[in-house]
């Protein structure tokens, strides 16, 4: 351990000058994440600003959940960023172990590795007006078929986009847990006389596996807030999102639009906490 | 089967990147690719609004940078230096913008604080939030290695003081961390249009606010130009993410 070997500070207080140091960022992250936070619950609670809001009421979530357009819409946002993130996990799992054994073997890469990253730098907008290209209504694939022209507005068009959207941010973290892979095990299991696919369903698979929950539990959360693509694409299929940025954009009914905001919040830490646990879990199960 | 996997993967991202370049260079897109001869004439009528824009983006960004250097850097240090419960819940605090949604964070920050909309500080704001963890995520790792504390406190015992040890030990042992969140947080600021929906001075959007608009409003050969100014910006930026990513240590237990 190097802590011993640090000189204690002398002539000040040896906590104050170190937490000191995170005071600025502390403040910022108080008052313009947390604190929003806190009022845009209070909102939908009825506790916002008096003329507008008058006292505690769970009005808002009764309107809300007892709107069919906005079940629709959760329905819809639940189904395109579960299957968007189970088809882009199925899609990563060969490419990592690819990439994986490339990495060990020292063997380049770098073009599909940067091609393979470049969709995370790129805002949702640009992913929808992706599709449009390629299968909007004068899209280039509706040249090859005629029924792709159009597919960007409806349910499986979008679904290919959020895939597309997925993957980035599915690759990364699988990688890394890909890189840890020991390929002494899956080699002994070969020589032992598994085949391929037995090796590669009772050893590889098991030990990704808490990885790719834990990985498709962020995508999915990520995916259910993404509003850039579908605001592109916002004639065809209508997702969480585009309620909320409505309630606003229509009359400014913030209480409304606070009230879905908190719902899709919800869901999405609800993901998050879900991916964790069940990636817990599963490690404790495989280990064992 | 995991080479045919990584290949068409390839494809996938790669096709609709080409298929915009060809609209972008098409004089009609709807008569098919190159549709009465290829042009360049969309990117000309695209810039000259676009660079405006695209420079107002590139400052924001840089301001977000240099924030997040500014005000993560001694909070990456604190949280990697004095673990305690109290660092364990700034970090669930600092990951708050990750869990809940962008456009949900964009309604809350309007209705907290209109009166910061129009200055574009609300944004700037909004944008530091929000790349605050990805420079946590890059930091506090590389801060917390055993080897360069070692360093330091061997560098201080031998009579170096703090900003030497800083500037000598520390800050060249973090390069690819930095760089990585420098990159990460650049491409973020630039293309971030979730969280931007409410609280973007409406006066003066960013670039995917131009680019939304053209979407919705302008041919598809000239918003196709305008993508690829866009991506032809954000490419360099990703390149360097690539690169420290494969400099970055990989942790193998």
């Amino acid at each position: 351990m190097p802590l011993p070997l640090r000189a204690p500070a002398r002539g000040r207080g040896a906590a104050a000058p170190a937490w000191l140091a995170a005071l600025p960022a502390l403040i910022v992250i108080g008052l313009f994440s947390a604190y929003p936070v806190a009022v845009m619950v209070a909102n939908s609670l009825g506790l916002g600003q008096p003329p507008a809001d008058g006292g505690p009421t769970l009005e808002h979530y009764v309107r809300a959940f007892g709107s069919a357009t906005v079940r629709d819409a959760l329905v819809n946002s639940l189904l395109i960023a579960g299957g968007a993130v189970l088809f882009t996990l199925v899609v990563a799992v060969p490419v990592v172990l690819r990439q994986a054994d490339d990495d060990r073997a020292g063997r380049g890469g770098a073009a599909a590795d940067a091609l393979l990253t470049l969709p995370i730098a790129l805002p949702g907008i640009i992913i929808g007006f992706f599709a449009i290209v390629l299968t909007g209504r004068t899209g280039l694939l509706g040249l090859a078929w005629d029924g792709f022209s159009g597919l960007a507005y409806t349910f499986p068009g979008l679904l290919i986009a959020y895939v597309y959207f997925c993957l980035p941010r599915v690759l990364g973290p699988l990688r890394g847990a890909a890189a840890t892979l020991d390929p002494a095990l899956t080699e002994s299991a070969r020589t032992l006389g598994a085949s391929r696919p037995r090796v590669f369903c009772t050893v590889t698979l098991p030990l990704l596996l808490p990885a790719a929950i834990e990985a498709g539990g962020t995508a999915f959360a990520v995916a259910l807030g993404g509003y850039g693509t579908v605001a592109t694409l916002s004639e065809g299929v209508r997702l969480l999102p585009l309620n909320v940025a409505n309630e606003l954009t229509t009359g400014y009914r913030l209480a409304a639009s606070s009230t879905l905001a908190v719902v899709l919040a919800a869901m999405a830490v609800l993901a998050l906490v879900l991916g964790r646990v069940l990636a817990r879990l599963v490690r404790r199960a495989v280990a064992s | 089967m995991s080479r045919i996997a990584t290949w068409s993967t390839c494809v996938f991202v790669a096709v609709p990147i080409l298929a915009t370049l060809v609209a972008a260079t098409s004089v009609d897109f709807s008569q098919g690719p190159w549709g009465r001869g290829p042009t360049l004439d969309w990117f000309a009528y695209a810039w000259p609004p676009l660079a405006p824009v695209i420079g107002r983006s590139l400052a924001v960004a840089t301001l977000v940078v240099v924030l997040n250097l500014l005000i993560g850097g001694p909070l990456a240090w604190w949280v990697a230096r004095h673990p305690s419960p109290l660092t364990r819940i700034t970090g669930y605090l600092v990951n708050v913008p990750l869990a809940v949604p962008g456009i949900a964070l964009s309604v809350a920050l309007v209705g907290t604080y209109p009166m910061l909309r129009p200055s574009g500080l609300l944004l700037v704001l909004g944008h530091l939030v929000f790349t605050l963890p990805f420079t946590l995520a890059a930091l506090v790792p590389a801060l917390a290695d055993d080897e360069l504390r070692t360093n330091e406190s061997v560098a201080r015992s031998l009579g170096a003081d703090g900003a030497r040890v800083l500037r000598t030990i520390t800050v060249p042992a973090c390069l690819v961390a930095v760089t990585q969140a420098v990159t990460m947080v650049f491409a973020l600021s630039f293309g971030e249009f979730n969280i931007s929906f409410f609280i973007n001075p409406p006066a003066t959007p960013t670039a995917p606010f131009a680019l939304f608009d053209s979407y919705s409003t302008q041919r598809l050969e000239l918003a196709s130009a305008q993508s690829m100014i866009f991506i032809a910006f954000v490419a360099p930026v990703l390149t360097a993410i690539a690169w420290a990513r494969r400099r970055a240590p990989r942790r193998t237990p």
